[in-house]
């Protein structure tokens, strides 16, 4: 294996990006074929180092900068990293396929021109978008972590802005101000643990609990990727952007929320398990008043991506619930259930859009009936929603009962609040969840198939491949989830066992 | 024989996908392919009858570096998960013309999917539900107890009758609603104890979580069996479901908690024993008020499950005296109860299939017409009874004795408690016998002259069950012997 592999990728990727960008001015919509297979073939090298980082780590180093601060440029894969990459790009990889006859019926609407141009400017940043991302999970200093987190906050943004439904200006500068906002609150506390430590490199936090002003640096950082991750109360800018992106980009979106932000915590958080765990039951309850808002919202919601919206946004903060126990089975399982959720939450989003396709409407009074119709896609939003809900065989199950059996040994160790977080995480919030997943397939699926209805045709093929790749690799990591656990293992013991 | 645990259980889990591809265009037929791995499963559970007494079976893996999952057959999971293997087996032939029939209504045409569907589901709960009864641990338990709520929910939904979407939401609320208060009380005990194993759930006593332990998961398995309270769901999901679906859930899905007691509850000392007035009324209660609703039913199905419910009072009485005898008396129940709700809702089905009707009031003198149905009926109604020769005389005296134990013992909230729960026992004959009398005998109503017997592919299964049942009933040593080898050593010193 060439040693330098991880930095060949990484460029190659991004030199992508202007091939797909000249090939799409001239052949239009069919670019979409080589972002697939430029996404997948990225992807397929991540699944390959799987078997490699459950016995060792990858990691390059470049010198970038020597002065005013010496800055290296290095770029690691371990058994944190790799199985979220390869999810990620994976899920990309498929949003890629699906979008092909999605993006050819948005650009088709009013407000937007249809031509090759288009075509090339989607998928050129929906490219760098995921490679941007790959590469802040790739990162092992502060400011290369935080140069890709505002990179692909850039691309995404501008993908929100100029693809997006309904009043999308507004939509993508709630969306910019949101996260950078929370991306200034991680420089606060990046800067403030260079100060500190004199450093930026992720490995010396190793010490950081040893510096007065540990626990603020940890405050920041984790409160800027709250906002990432839709926490209570920052969560103002998800609903919107979410449900008025198009379904393609909602995808992607959700997964990286998810994918990111658990990954920065999980990388982060561990350093300052000394400093911060006087909060950290706090923080479980924010996570957990969270996840019972949104999902009660859920219940409430009739616009089919709307609904998917908030439930993400519910049960992404199971993931901070899980990192933040500082339990070994919880950050595992907080870990796991990140790629599980990353990867539901993408098919999900896909089956709205599959369904809007299809009904031309995201408005579930109006559906019904649907499962003789569209079977592929009731089979993708079952997967979807047993994930979720953490029902086997989807991988959901054991991910969540790990965060959860994590979560119960905090409680058992910490006192009321932190156990009760623990048991209404277990029972009152999985209620939640199950009650609007099968509402919402009772309505849209079951029932009475309206008259408007009754020539709705399958999907097109390329949208069933992507969704059942999707929903069978879900099912796979159920049935072995040890594909992506062992890696996971590693990592965990190595920051809880020294 | 051939074979080991996790084959014979994951077996018809193989066979999912089969059958679905096949029985997309082989249509009703592929119910025979469903047959071989359940009759694969039903032999093998079968083969091991004979070793498991001295001999427990089980088989590990590591699942996760500290989580191990296994299989474990002795005499008291085995039965269970023979029990349910069998009637799967039985009832999967049953399904044929029954379903061919209903799909029918449904659709108003061929429709082959709907077939491959169902069959690969049916395979799907019926693994799941033999997973529930021979985990060892209760990640595991929990997985398959998930795993079983899906597949029961997706044929409500899609093949029951009446309002089968809201029905079916209602089950799984309430089936999930069990499920977490389940969860909750298994993950305490992990963080209490520190290991996932059902065997050292024992562990738990003298902690002062025991108690807090133990009630949730209590609780989380009582919604299961329908006790009282928890019962809301019972009525409309067994009524409504598909006829061979509700065999199933009935006695063989709801008891298995009931199992589940056994196995993971009784053996923590001190928590179950000092709540023991208040369990064993909790089981009275529920066997007096189920009984009591099944007299106002005229819809065959419903008065069938409110049966269900009424003996869900009883397994759970002699599970909560705690005595070996009782213990084991109800587990043998369960085995009875299968056996003879079963053949009860077959030959209901049989008649819905034959007449087009359910309700008891348009129906009457049908012994003459169909009777091999009727006497399935018959034989159904003194299994759930206890009258013999059938299996349900000898696990429902047992269940008695049971309850007599603490009561004798100089308790008399426990003495009066044994006595009304054996006098309500004539609420059952009651109520079976004057259903019979309404369904089979009486004047034939005008538009019954042209009915006929049910076909050979429904009537060869009740008259299997009902040969099962006799059998055990003459020689109940079969279960009964190796049983009470294992249940003492549950039940705490």
């Amino acid at each position: 294996m060439a040693n330098n592999l991880l930095l060949l990728v990484l460029l190659a990727s991004f030199l992508c990006a202007p091939i797909v960008y000249i090939l799409g001015r001239n052949i239009g919509k069919r670019v979409s074929w080589v972002t697939f297979a430029a996404l997948l073939a990225i992807s397929l090298v991540f699944a390959g180092l799987m078997p490699t980082v459950e016995h060792s780590v990858i990691l390059e180093e470049y010198s970038w900068v020597a002065a005013p601060v010496e800055l290296t440029f290095g770029l690691m894969a371990d058994g944190l990293s790799v199985p979220i990459v390869f999810t990620y790009l994976f899920v990309f990889a498929c949003t890629a396929l699906f979008s092909l006859q999605y993006m050819e019926r948005r650009l088709g609407l009013d407000d937007v021109e249809e031509n090759n141009e288009q075509y090339a400017r989607f998928y050129t940043f929906f490219l760098l978008y995921g490679v941007s991302v790959a590469g802040s999970m790739l990162a092992t200093n502060l400011i290369e972590f935080y140069l890709f987190f505002e990179m692909a906050l850039v691309f995404s943004w501008i993908l929100v802005l100029l693809f997006g439904y309904g009043d999308r200006k507004r939509n993508s500068l709630l969306y910019f101000l949101y996260t950078h906002i929370g991306g200034g609150a991680l420089l606060v506390g990046i800067l403030g643990a260079y100060w500190a430590m004199g450093s930026f490199e992720i490995a010396d936090l190793a010490n950081i609990s040893s510096y007065p002003g540990a626990f603020w640096i940890g405050i920041a950082m984790t409160l800027g990727l709250f906002v990432k991750i839709g926490a209570l109360g920052f969560h103002g800018w998800m609903p919107d952007t979410y449900s008025e992106s198009p379904a393609p980009v909602s995808a992607v979106l959700g997964a990286t929320s998810v994918l990111l932000s658990t990954y920065s915590l999980s990388r982060l958080m561990p350093y300052f398990i000394d400093v911060l765990h006087g909060v950290s039951g706090w923080l479980m309850l924010w996570a957990l008043g969270t996840i019972l808002y949104a999902g009660v919202m859920a219940i409430v919601q009739t616009d089919t991506k709307r609904l998917v919206a908030y439930l993400s946004m519910s049960q992404m903060n199971y993931c901070v619930l899980g990192v933040f126990t500082f339990i070994d089975y919880g950050v595992l399982g907080a870990i796991s259930y990140s790629i599980s959720h990353g990867l539901a939450i993408a098919l999900l989003f896909l089956v709205s859009g599959a369904l809007l396709y299809r009904t031309g409407t995201r408005d579930m009074t109006k559906m019904g009936g649907l499962a003789e119709k569209l079977p592929i896609v009731i089979l993708a939003t079952m997967a979807g929603f047993l994930t979720i809900g953490g029902v086997p065989p989807a991988v959901g199950f054991k991910s969540k009962f790990l965060l959860l059996s994590g979560a119960f040994v905090r409680g058992f160790e910490s006192g009321w609040m932190e156990l009760g977080v623990a048991i209404l995480a277990g029972s009152l919030a999985t209620l939640v969840t199950l009650a609007y997943e099968f509402r919402t397939v009772w309505r849209v699926y079951y029932g009475k198939l309206p008259e408007k209805l009754e020539s709705v045709a399958g999907v097109p093929i390329m949208m069933a491949v992507a969704l059942i790749a999707m929903s069978a690799l879900s099912v796979i990591f159920g049935i072995w989830p040890a594909l992506i656990t062992n890696p996971i293992e590693v990592f965990i013991a190595h920051i809880f066992h020294h | 024989m051939f074979g080991s645990l996790w084959l014979a259980l994951l077996a018809p889990i193989l066979f999912m996908p089969v059958v679905y591809f096949l029985g997309r265009s082989m249509g009703k037929r592929v119910g025979w392919v469903a047959l071989i791995p359940l009759l694969y499963s039903s032999l093998y559970f079968m083969s091991l009858r004979g070793g498991v007494a001295e001999n427990p079976v089980g088989e590990y893996f590591y699942w996760l570096p500290e989580i191990r999952f296994g299989l474990y057959a002795d005499s008291l999971s085995l039965p269970i998960a023979l029990t349910i293997a069998v009637l799967s087996a039985i009832i999967v032939i049953y399904s044929q013309p029954y379903m061919d029939h209903s799909i029918h209504e449904q659709y108003h045409r061929e429709n082959n999917n709907a077939h491959a569907t169902y069959y690969a589901l049916y395979l799907a709960y019926a693994a799941s539900m033999m997973g529930v009864a021979l985990s060892t641990n209760l990640f595991e338990f929990y997985l398959f107890f998930e795993l079983m709520i899906i597949p029961s929910w997706a044929l409500i939904n899609a093949y029951g009758s009446g309002e089968r979407e809201r029905i079916g939401y209602m089950y799984l609320l309430w089936s999930i609603f069990g499920a977490v208060m389940f969860v909750t009380g298994a993950l305490s005990a992990y963080a209490d104890t520190g290991s996932f194993e059902i065997a050292d759930l024992a562990l738990v006593s003298g902690s002062p979580w025991a108690g807090f332990i133990v009630v949730s998961m209590l609780l989380g398995l009582t919604v299961k069996m329908a006790l009282f309270g928890f019962h809301i769901w019972l009525p409309f999901a067994h009524a409504e479901a598909p006829t061979p679906i509700s065999a199933l859930l009935s006695p063989a899905m709801i008891g298995l908690a009931a199992y589940a007691v056994v196995r993971m509850l009784l053996p923590v000392a001190g928590v179950m024993d000092s709540g023991r007035v208040l369990t064993m009324l909790w089981g009275l209660l529920t066997m007096i008020y189920g009984g009591m609703m099944v007299l106002p039913q005229n819809d065959i199905k419903r008065l069938l499950a409110y049966s269900s419910m009424s003996q869900m009072g009883y397994l759970f009485i002699g599970v909560a005296s705690g005595t070996a005898i009782g213990v084991s008396g109800s587990m043998m129940h369960y085995v009875s109860h299968g056996l003879g709700k079963a053949a009860l809702f077959l030959s209901a089905g049989a008649i819905m299939h034959q007449t087009g009707l359910r309700d008891i009031r348009q129906l009457g003198g049908l012994a003459a017409k169909m009777p091999v149905t009727a006497t399935a009926f018959i034989l159904g109604a003194m299994n759930i009874a206890g009258i013999p020769p059938t299996v349900g005389f000898a696990s429902k005296l047992m269940v008695f004795m049971g309850a007599f134990g603490p009561g004798l013992e100089g308790n008399s909230v426990m003495l009066i408690i044994a006595v009304v729960a054996i006098l309500s026992t004539a609420l059952t004959v009651g109520y079976t016998m004057w259903a019979m009398r309404r369904i089979f005998y009486g004047p034939l109503p005008e538009h019954l002259q042209e009915v006929k017997e049910a076909p050979y592919m429904m009537t060869v299964p009740m008259v299997l069950l009902c040969l099962l049942s006799i059998i055990l009933g003459l020689y109940p040593g079969i279960i009964l012997n190796p049983l009470f080898e294992v249940v003492p050593g549950l039940l705490p010193v």
